[in-house]
């Protein structure tokens, strides 16, 4: 190579060798557009306490019966001897005591079943064979709309109603020490009728 | 001109007549459908109650509670133990308060009472655990559903 390329050409590479050595990166790829995510819905309270999934009924051989609605079913029935029991409920629960002649349907049956609808219902249940069809909470504690309410209800017998409930829930293994979460969120809904249910 | 106008009165009025009888005719149905037999699930489940006049401790309490359940078609039992009440459930089939009251009495000699529903108690409570009886809607729904089954 001649002398008077030398530097020429040597200056090149260290151009080409600087241009490389600084070359920036190549641009960033632009971050991709996060997918927006739907939150999955929390679970409803029916679901917590046993959903759709299907088991044996043990108290109807060879039927089956949603896990959500025997869990209620359970604490409804647990429920009902201790209101039966509690002498503040039974101005308000009498019938329950009612003897009833072969195929009448007793006035536990029909507890049991419409309290448990209305649960299911009021928990998120879908099963449309749990619709409660009763009459609304308002109407049916007031006894200008409801005779069979001889008297209107007040809130110290309200909460011993509530009262009754959670004694129900510890019977069947649910209690605020083991599952606080499920207790309290049974407790709020049960509130969530005592402005119909409380007229005195 | 005048039989033009009772010719629409006919129609008019068979045209109401119409319209009454379809209307009772949905709601006839629609009452067998509410009223034709629910399926329960304690069907033969009854309760009943004994008052205890004297102090019934845990103790006591659940050898009652022991013997009681032992009881052919007695189900599930209660003691509140607080206010001496024992609630139990049978089967209404196979089994009657009387009889479970004589053979407690006779086993633990207790000075304790069967509660007894008073005609006015049965009347009135919670509208789920029975049926509002007095209501025209409740007397016509009982009339028709006799008549359709």
């Amino acid at each position: 190579m001649k002398k008077s390329m030398f530097i020429p050409m040597l200056l090149l590479a260290g151009s080409a060798l600087f241009y490389t050595a600084c070359k920036k990166d190549k641009d960033p790829e632009p971050e991709p557009t996060p997918t927006p995510v739907t939150p999955t819905p929390a679970p409803t309270l029916y679901e917590r306490v046993g959903g759709t999934t299907t088991v044996a009924d043990p108290k109807n051989s060879g039927t089956m019966i949603e896990k959500g609605r025997l869990t209620l079913r359970s604490v409804v029935d647990s429920a009902i001897y201790v209101i039966a029991g509690d002498p503040v409920m039974t101005p308000y629960f009498g019938t329950l005591l009612a003897e009833v002649g072969a195929n009448n349907t007793t006035g536990f049956a029909a507890l049991s079943k419409n309290f448990t609808d209305f649960l299911c219902v009021a928990t998120g249940a879908k099963n449309t064979a749990y619709a409660y069809m009763g009459k609304s909470m308002k109407a049916a504690h007031d006894p200008a709309t409801h005779s069979r309410m001889g008297m209107k209800a007040n809130a110290a017998d309200f909460d011993k109603f509530v009262g009754d409930i959670g004694t129900a829930l510890a019977k069947n293994g649910v209690t605020a020490a083991n599952n606080k979460a499920l207790v309290d969120d049974l407790v709020a809904l049960l509130y969530t009728t005592k402005a119909d249910v409380v007229q005195r | 001109m005048e039989k033009s106008s009772k010719t629409k009165l006919k129609k008019y009025l068979l045209i109401f007549t119409s319209a009454v009888v379809i209307l009772f005719v949905v709601l006839v149905v629609h009452i067998y459908e509410v009223t034709k037999p629910v399926k329960y699930d304690n069907s033969f489940l009854q309760l009943s109650r004994i008052d205890f006049k004297e102090d019934i401790d845990s103790l006591k309490a659940n050898d009652i509670r022991h013997f009681v359940a032992s009881l052919r078609g007695v189900q599930n039992t209660l003691f509140n133990v607080g206010d001496n009440i024992l609630i139990y459930g049978y089967n209404s089939a196979e089994q009657t308060p009387t009889n479970v009251y004589e053979k407690l009495m006779a086993y633990g000699h207790y000075n304790a009472e069967k509660f007894i529903v008073s005609e006015e108690l049965k009347a009135q409570g919670c509208p789920m655990a029975g049926k509002d009886r007095s209501s025209l809607v409740y007397r016509f729904t009982r009339y028709m559903y006799n008549l359709l089954n």
